[in-house]
């Protein structure tokens, strides 16, 4: 039986062509991914366990300072008489205070280096080589604070050299000499950061104003220590840990090489899932191809079986060829698909580097990941000829050669039963999420059944609904008819060739969906809360001190106020709070308040949100007791209680309460209201004037400010459409198989046709025809799946991050014409090769 | 139609396949002529070329030499378009099986090629032609529902109904028994006498002749005799001279 098998595959290899192509594409997605996120893995591995040089332990305050720095906690400046206990523990072999912050270096052009994303180091340099994976390449160590060290990917970027001047924003301009260059662990930079190192007074007067002072004396950032040879990690950790005393935390070796990664872990735990189950979309699109390649080649065969059984194969022998000749194809397709795979894993390193996650070096090729994307691919292939080859095997030989194209019933009462309670808890599914308290989950789990219940009725719902979308061809006359009947002769055929598509656009639907919810929520928040005329923002989110100062002078602003981070402890919690003029700010944003009065948040007084008041137990009037960053206390009462919190968080305080304790006042962003008569473009002109000199900071309009949040969105949507085309592409070759394997079938009908005056243009119309109702019946189910997927989950969303659902038609009228084009596209071959058969051939064949 | 005009005409028809000494004639040097309202059987063992021969008169089949008139277009400088359209409005066609779309009523079917040409096809005459192979109550069922005979009688009423200038019939009552294909021989000769039609078939089947006009006999792609009114026994005769009995049936 295996001549048998190896025979079949050379015979039917056209027909197996769009098998292997969809083994291959499923599988280098899968591969891309795996070695991909692996890769990046260890890339991050590798760089923080550089960047954590040969730190044997590190003390830092407790405490927090206001603000995060890349989403994570600030500690509070430390003291810097702990430096002088610490050194003096025995088993230290060095000791030095370290300051990390943000610093954005301006390149020779004038604009700030870095993408948006990567972080933009600011480091403390230290000559022990045991303290940092930096080592100067050319000029020296920088020495005067307005000295730095480059690292050489980033002096390249910003054309920058030893000797030059050019300025960094910390976020405060500081004027300074590039004095050397430095490599990061022999790299010319830590991944897709910018760097620039400080001598030790440099970054004590620049970075350490993002820590900021405590009672105008500069406190440490962290203290960076190692060991004395010979001496235990976890030992040495608890001896400083002693020495250093309250108000400190001391990480071990260990402890802060696992902080290191922790960062990272976060982003990989997210991305790994996210672009695996992409790869599992691609592949599980790719199993209906499979499928559907193996139902056809396998119906062929009929007659062949049936011979082979006529003269002695057993039911198990015909299966077992089946399933040899899947094996095998899957087997060598997946090799393939795996080498492909690795350029996948470029692509989407290049993806990924885009996105600011892009790290220098080679691929990561582990065994287990080169066996297991084989092994899937091969198990995926043979599982999807299972089916076929057991119903090939169950055919009685006589039937088998008597057989003619008879259409296999596809309305059967199991399947109906199946498919409708599937789409009963898919209901129920959906009821829970949205009316019930199931939330997302519920939401996730009812599309998911959904679907699944469209794959089992498929059969059933293609042939009724094939006419439907066919009804347009009538007005082709006879060549319409022609193809709206063989798009439904075989309705299994047809269901599960539009099956694929089917889950790919859905998928395309869902996600354009929610972009459009999640970008109009915003843009009405946005439209609803800011009042003022112009915004202004910058990178990183930190408008330096002193600008909304400086707009407010202008004479064609009526009044600006910034908003910024603080931290405070409020009747002994520390809290994130938000400072600002409050009375000016509530003009410019509305804050909807709820109880008080907003404009009497000055001196004494805070704001809370319903949330905060709710949680906390506080009202109007209530009394809190306030302790800042340096320890200072007072009291403040509850002045109003406001319940918008999207931009303004939960507590807002005047600045009056926080300045000059400690905490430098930066802004997220200045509202700006013009003076009346001077119009948005004069006002913006006077205010770009002022900042001009601030190469960080943007001015915005409303309108301009929701376009900038829109195309945030749109970039993760635009991201996700990439890693779906893979699917298109694999569900579209599915239909181009399909459809040729049907027309091979046809070859004599397509021969008659011919024959009685058919014109090739015809016949290559109505394969094309046929080809588009089963890509425009794929899309539509999938369009609808998908809004009303994205509808179930707006619905159960609780999380108030997306307010309203939003179908965005235009969006979507494109979809469909695309899928209506692909149709197209899908049957040039299989139309140009059935229309050029002479009409002889197909009657000879008969 | 007016008798004795030809409609369709072979001129030193030659049809080789292959080439130098492996060549295969098909036909060798053939001059026939298709004479309007009658109808004529092609006869010959397999391999005489006959149907060969009636491939090239439909312009399903291009000759290697010579010319094929049909109509008074010469076939030989048509592109595949005008083909098509030729054998879509003058040309009908029943094969020896599989003359239907499986897809399509019968109504459908023998409306197909007046549709495919964009046209409606004239009530009368389809009433007419139904009438004629006498299916009125069949029309809405799929061919699937049909008997062999059934099928081939929409066949003939499919190819009538462009009203053709010729009619061809490959083997028409090859996959039919008997009495069924007595009836379907003489639907052909009525389309002739009384509709009008000119009908060329293709058979090796002495019998399905006596309902022709006349006959010519083919042999190693020739003709070799002609008869007028053919009788089973005079066109036994002619086919034994050739070989034919011993090779065909």
């Amino acid at each position: 039986m295996l001549r048998v098998t190896l025979a079949n595959i050379g015979a039917h290899k056209r027909r197996l062509v769009s098998t292997f192509t969809a083994v291959v594409l499923g599988v280098a997605f899968l591969a891309g991914v795996l070695v991909q996120t692996a890769t990046l893995q260890h890339k991050f591995d590798v760089m923080f366990d550089t960047s954590s040089a040969e730190v044997d332990a590190v003390v830092r305050s407790d405490r927090s300072a206001p603000g995060y720095d890349d989403g994570e906690r600030i500690h509070a400046p430390l003291d810097p008489a702990v430096l002088d206990r610490v050194r003096l523990v025995p088993g230290v072999a060095d000791a030095q205070a370290d300051w990390e912050g943000t610093a954005v270096v301006i390149g020779a052009d004038g604009d700030p280096l870095g993408t948006n994303g990567p972080p933009k180091l600011g480091l403390t340099w230290h000559d022990d080589p045991e303290l940092s994976a930096y080592r100067i390449v050319d000029g020296r160590a920088p020495v005067a604070p307005d000295e730095v060290v480059l690292a050489v990917g980033t002096a390249s970027d910003g054309d920058l050299s030893v000797g030059d001047r050019t300025t960094v924003l910390v976020p405060d301009e500081v004027a300074v000499t590039v004095v050397g260059l430095a490599t990061f662990g022999g790299r010319d930079s830590a991944g897709p950061t910018t760097t620039a190192l400080f001598s030790e007074a440099g970054a004590r007067a620049h970075l350490a104003t993002r820590s900021g002072g405590v009672d105008g004396t500069v406190g440490l950032g962290r203290i960076l220590l190692t060991a004395a040879p010979g001496v235990d990690d976890d030992t040495f950790a608890s001896t400083v840990r002693a020495a250093a005393g309250d108000g400190t935390e001391t990480l071990s070796r260990s402890e802060f090489r696992a902080e290191n990664r922790d960062g990272i872990d976060d982003v990989m735990n997210f991305l790994r899932p996210a672009l695996l189950s992409f790869a599992l979309i691609a592949l599980l699109v790719a199993a209906f191809s499979i499928y559907n390649t193996f139902a056809i080649i396998v119906a062929q065969r009929t007659r062949e079986a049936g011979l082979l059984r006529a003269i002695g194969a057993s039911r198990s022998q015909t299966l077992r060829a089946v399933l040899a000749e899947s094996a095998l194809v899957g087997l060598v397709a997946s090799i393939v698909g795996l080498g492909l795979g690795l350029l996948v894993a470029v692509g989407l390193g290049s993806l990924l580097a885009r996105g600011g996650l892009g790290l220098p070096g080679g691929l990561l090729l582990a065994p287990a990941t080169s066996i297991g994307c084989v092994v899937v691919g091969t198990v995926v292939t043979v599982l999807c000829a299972l089916g076929p080859a057991v119903r090939a095997s169950r055919v009685a030989p006589m039937q088998a050669l008597r057989a003619a194209d008879v259409d296999q019933s596809a309305t059967s009462v199991v399947r109906l039963v199946i498919g409708s309670l599937t789409a009963a808890a898919a209901v129920v599914g959906v009821l829970w999420a949205t009316v019930g308290s199931g939330g997302m989950a519920a939401g996730g789990l009812a599309i998911a059944l959904g679907v699944l219940a469209l794959v089992v009725l498929g059969p059933i719902v293609a042939a009724p609904a094939g006419r439907v979308i066919g009804l347009p061809l009538r007005l082709r006359g006879v060549t319409g008819d022609l193809a709206r009947l063989n798009a439904v002769r075989n309705p299994r055929r047809t269901a599960s060739s539009s099956a694929a598509l089917m889950i790919g656009v859905a998928i395309v639907a869902l996600f354009t969906v929610l972009a459009a919810s999640i970008t109009a929520t915003v843009d009405d928040q946005i439209r609803r809360q800011v009042g003022g005329d112009l915004v202004v923002t910058a990178l990183g989110g930190t408008v330096p001190p002193g600008t909304a100062a400086e707009v407010a002078e202008q004479p064609e602003v009526a009044t600006a106020t910034g908003f910024g981070p603080a931290t405070l402890t409020l009747d002994g919690q520390e809290e994130q709070v938000i400072t600002s003029d409050v009375p000016t700010l509530t003009g410019l944003l509305e804050t909807d308040p709820v109880a008080g009065d907003m404009s009497s948040v000055v001196g004494d007084r805070l704001a809370v949100s319903q949330a905060e008041a709710d949680r906390r137990g506080w009202a109007v009037g209530d009394t809190i007791d306030v302790e800042r960053v340096d320890g200072t206390r007072t009291e403040l009462v509850v002045g109003a209680v406001y319940r918008t919190t999207d931009l303004l968080g939960d507590v807002l305080v005047p600045r009056t309460v926080v300045v000059d304790h400690g905490q430098p006042l930066t802004d997220f962003a200045v509202m700006v209201e013009l003076a009346d008569g001077v119009s948005v473009a004069a006002g913006r002109a006077a205010i770009e004037r002022t900042v001009a000199d601030l190469p960080t900071v943007d001015v915005m309009d409303r309108d301009e400010l929701s376009a900038s949040i829109a195309q945030e969105v749109n970039t993760v949507l635009y991201l996700v459409y990439g890693m779906l085309a893979l699917s298109i592409v694999i569900a579209l070759m599915g239909i181009a198989n399909t459809l040729s394997l049907s027309t091979l079938e046809r070859t004599r009908e397509l021969g008659l046709l011919r024959a009685v005056g058919q014109t090739r243009r015809q016949a290559r119309a109505m394969i094309r025809l046929e080809s588009v109702v089963v890509a425009v019946y794929g899309t539509a189910l999938g369009m609808a799946v998908g809004v009303l997927g994205a509808w179930v989950l707006v619905a159960s969303d609780t999380s108030g991050q997306i307010g309203g659902f939003t179908v965005p038609a235009d969006q979507l009228a494109v979809v469909l014409a695309l899928g209506a084009l692909a149709g197209v596209v899908a049957a040039i071959r299989p139309a140009s090769r059935a229309s050029r058969r002479q009409p002889l051939e197909a009657i000879a064949g008969g | 139609m007016t008798i004795n005009v030809p409609v369709a005409r072979l001129v030193g028809a030659e049809k080789t396949y292959g080439s130098g000494p492996n060549a295969v004639h098909a036909l060798a040097g053939v001059d026939l002529d298709v004479v309007g309202g009658r109808f004529l059987a092609v006869m010959g063992p397999s391999g005489s070329g006959k149907s060969t021969l009636m491939h090239c008169l439909a312009g399903l089949d291009t000759l290697t030499r010579g010319s094929v008139i049909v109509g008074g277009t010469e076939l030989g400088s048509l592109s595949d378009r005008a083909l098509t359209r030729l054998r879509r409005d003058r040309i009908g066609f029943v094969f020896q099986q599989f003359n239907l779309i499986p897809t399509l009523t019968c109504r459908e079917n023998i409306e197909l090629p007046v549709r495919l040409a964009g046209r409606r096809l004239d009530r009368a005459w389809f009433d007419t032609i139904v009438g004629a192979v006498g299916l009125g109550h069949r029309l809405d069922h799929r061919p699937a529902e049909l008997s062999g005979g059934q099928q081939q009688r929409v066949a003939v009423a499919r190819a009538l109904a462009t009203k053709p200038d010729l009619m061809f019939a490959d083997e028409p009552t090859g996959n039919l028994d008997s009495r069924t294909g007595a009836e379907i021989l003489a639907f052909l000769r009525d389309a002739v006498d009384e509709l009008g039609q000119t009908v060329a078939m293709v058979t090796h089947d002495p019998v399905a002749s006596t309902y022709a006009h006349g006959a010519v006999i083919l042999s190693d792609g020739r003709i070799v005799d002609r008869v007028e009114e053919p009788t089973v026994d005079a066109v036994l005769d002619l086919l034994t001279n050739v070989g034919g009995l011993t090779c065909s049936a």
